[in-house]
């Protein structure tokens, strides 16, 4: 997150070519804003709801987003992202709590005296004005002096690589180029806070990775503080310094994208961060601990997770043959994808999928035996919430009746490099090569 | 051979599809303007003899015509009082009925009465409104105490009469164009703005305003030709009294040919006015759509 040469390279390439300052600690492109002012701009939320009638859209929701991040609302559509972003903005008076931003309450304030600038789903370009127009539309309504509407304009131009289409109305622009014209026009007010709105939803997949890389690079360069709003999860990975994940008006987790994606605090986060989405699936008791429900010979974690949830991302799941040890398993069928597969599998009256590099190795129909990674597994209660649980799950590689309930060791320092790598380190007491 | 059959069906049948439209046009509006413009070359021809033709001559004869000035001088007089005012009282009450306010509907619905009224009912109603006597001004004026006015009698005020009724039957009918104009607005525009600290005045003046204008060259083309279409509510209020006060050219071009029998001056008079018309359609294409932002 904080390679800043590496990010200016692509910014160099992808934006604009011409405009490779050698100077990385203080762009001349970038606006000159005060650091000290936008080091003072914190965020804070308090409490803050919104009703409309009966339907609470956001339920007491608070936090605080320090100067310089980059902070996203994920959450499914409906979940109050998107107006506790316009609570933010002042496009929606808040229901009730307070919202904070530097020393201000800002709560009662209009959107124009906030000093923040948004960047709309839609644009919301102004069509009948040309793009140059639709820049310092926000400049003129300050009565900034012409002049240095001018250079602010040519030198955000510059940055967004706008200048040659300055004269074009909107409808002459492509999505792109629009994109960039709203983005332009946020930055140009030069304030310390942006607001995005799913900003990149009307764009084609690849266009939507290189702006996801040019929004990034800019909020890095310009050190503005962003709250972003996307139900994109891999926006949400990519770009965020911190995730806020949403349900029902509610923050369900609000962390780093690693800590989203290692530890989810419920079923739901769970759920909701990976592609395909982490397998859960209830477990039920049997003699020697918890089992997949309908698999009752492999228990799979301690007596206590009966009735719960157990959560596997599908990239940590391996594959061994039928005489190793793990859960038995018995392949349903393969999506091949290129670089990786995905693989149903039945366990018990469970399906699981997991993710295997390369081309799936076994066909339909196969018996086989899952293993993961003790920090691979994730437990969570079975009732709404979903919450967390903090039981550790047995080590499957290890063969029955050995290391299989030792208690876990070094947890913690395993997390960091857990999840995806998960296949390749961790379990170390087998390996496939040594059970077949 | 096959290629230029099969191509000659294809126009036949391009120039069929075209034919109802054409008949309708040339019967009820091309073919009349000719017979007009034929006409106004010629004097009726008395007691059987036939029309004789006399060249411009009857344009010689309108041009000494004082009535027909002042006639005109009425039209034009007409035309400034209703328009703007019409569709400036337009857009102020679109923008009103647009924003959030109680009984919206209703509100909106009684400034669309007057537009379902005919004309001629709504000349009846206003009848009421400017009798001398009974009239509801001159009552409300006797209430404050305050001698009545003759609205529709008195030379110097009747045309005012008239002008004020025509708003008010119009402006309604602008209305719905402006509120469906401002319903295609989208929202973020005025929260873009909004975020920016513009004014509403000036948010007006820079964005609805200028996204308004198809819809306002629209209104104002309408509202130029009913100006000088619409004379029903004429033959009700003042039948061109007192003295052509508030005759209109219309109305003038009717009197020569119903009351006057003058079928050919008649007819001078309405090419006379489709003239001024198609200069102002001109003037619309060429100068006003250039600089018109149409989505």
């Amino acid at each position: 997150m904080t390679a800043m040469p590496r990010l200016h390279g692509q910014r160099g390439r992808s934006m604009n070519p011409d405009n490779n300052h050698p100077d990385n600690s203080a762009p001349p492109g970038a606006p000159n804003v005060d650091s000290g002012l936008r080091g003072s701009q914190r965020i804070r939320l308090e409490g803050v709801s919104k009703r409309w009638g009966d339907t609470t859209a956001v339920d007491g929701i608070g936090f605080d987003v320090t100067p310089g991040e980059f902070v996203i609302l994920l959450g499914p559509s409906g979940c109050g992202k998107s107006t506790t972003l316009r609570m933010i903005a002042g496009l929606e008076p808040a229901s009730a709590g307070r919202i904070h931003i530097g020393e201000r309450d800002v709560t009662y304030l209009p959107p124009g005296d906030r000093g923040i600038s948004m960047v709309f789903q839609s644009y919301a370009l102004f069509p009948h004005l040309s793009v140059a127009d639709n820049i310092v539309f926000g400049l003129r309504s300050r009565k900034v002096p012409k002049a240095e509407r001018r250079e602010r304009l040519a030198r955000v131009a510059e940055l967004v690589d706008l200048t040659a289409y300055l004269e074009r109305k909107p409808a002459q622009l492509s999505g792109g180029q629009r994109q960039r014209v709203a983005l332009a026009r946020a930055i140009v007010s030069e304030h310390p806070i942006c607001l995005m709105d799913e900003p990149l939803s009307n764009l084609d997949a690849r266009l939507r990775g290189e702006m996801r890389r040019e929004i990034k690079a800019l909020q890095q360069r310009l050190g503005m503080t962003v709250i972003y709003v996307t139900h994109d999860q891999v926006e949400a990975m990519s770009m965020g310094d911190r995730v806020i994940l949403m349900q029902a008006g509610r923050i369900v987790q609000d962390g780093t994208p690693s800590e989203l994606y290692e530890c989810p605090a419920s079923a739901f986060a769970a759920s909701f961060i990976g592609s395909p989405a982490m397998n859960l699936v209830p477990l039920s008791a049997a003699a020697d601990g918890a089992v997949i429900d309908g698999e009752p010979h492999c228990s799979v974690a301690p007596h206590e997770a009966k009735g719960h949830w157990l959560g596997v991302r599908p990239e940590d799941i391996r594959l061994l043959p039928a005489d190793a040890p793990g859960v038995p398993a018995e392949m349903l069928d393969a999506e091949y994808l290129g670089a990786d597969s995905i693989v149903r599998l039945r366990v018990g009256r469970q399906e699981l999928r997991a993710r295997l590099g390369g081309r799936p190795q076994r066909e339909p129909g196969q018996a086989c035996r899952l293993q993961w990674s003790r920090d691979a597994a994730h437990f969570f209660a079975a009732d709404e919430a979903g919450r967390r649980l903090a039981i550790v799950g047995h080590d499957l590689g290890a063969p029955p009746g050995r290391h299989r309930f030792a208690p876990a060791v070094g947890r913690a320092a395993e997390m960091q490099d857990g999840g995806a790598s998960a296949s390749s380190s961790h379990v170390g007491n087998d390996s496939p090569g040594v059970n077949r | 051979m096959v290629i230029q059959n099969a191509d000659r069906r294809m126009q036949i049948y391009g120039a069929l599809l075209l034919l109802p439209a054409a008949v309708l046009l040339g019967t009820f509006a091309y073919l009349p303007t000719v017979a007009t413009l034929i006409n106004s070359f010629f004097l009726p021809g008395f007691r059987g003899a036939p029309p004789a033709f006399v060249g411009l001559e009857n344009y010689a004869i309108l041009i000494e015509d004082r009535t027909f000035w002042r006639v005109a001088r009425n039209n034009l007089i007409y035309a400034l009082g209703t328009i703007p005012t019409s569709i400036a009282l337009a857009l102020g009450m679109a923008l009103f009925v647009n924003a959030r306010l109680p009984g919206r509907g209703f509100v909106r619905m009684a400034y669309f009465t007057p537009t379902i009224l005919p004309m001629i009912a709504a000349a009846n109603i206003w009848m009421f409104f400017y009798a001398p006597q009974i009239g509801l001004f001159n009552k409300l004026l006797g209430a404050l105490g305050l001698s009545g006015v003759n609205w529709l009698g008195d030379p110097g005020v009747a045309l005012t009469s008239v002008i004020v009724m025509t708003v008010w039957k119009e402006a309604g009918f602008f209305m719905i164009f402006y509120l469906a104009a401002l319903q295609s607005i989208p929202p973020e525009l005025k929260e873009a703005s909004d975020l920016e600290g513009t004014s509403r005045w000036s948010f007006f003046w820079r964005v609805t305003f200028p996204l308004l204008m198809p819809t306002t060259l629209f209104v104002l083309i309408n509202a130029l030709i009913n100006a000088v279409r619409v004379v029903d509510h004429l033959f009700i209020l003042t039948k061109g009294g007192p003295n052509n006060a508030t005759n209109l050219l219309l109305y003038y071009v009717y009197e020569n040919a119903f009351s006057f029998f003058d079928r050919t001056y008649a007819a001078t008079i309405t090419v006379v006015i489709l003239l001024v018309l198609a200069v102002v359609a001109t003037l619309k294409f060429t100068v006003l759509d250039r600089r018109t932002h149409y989505q």
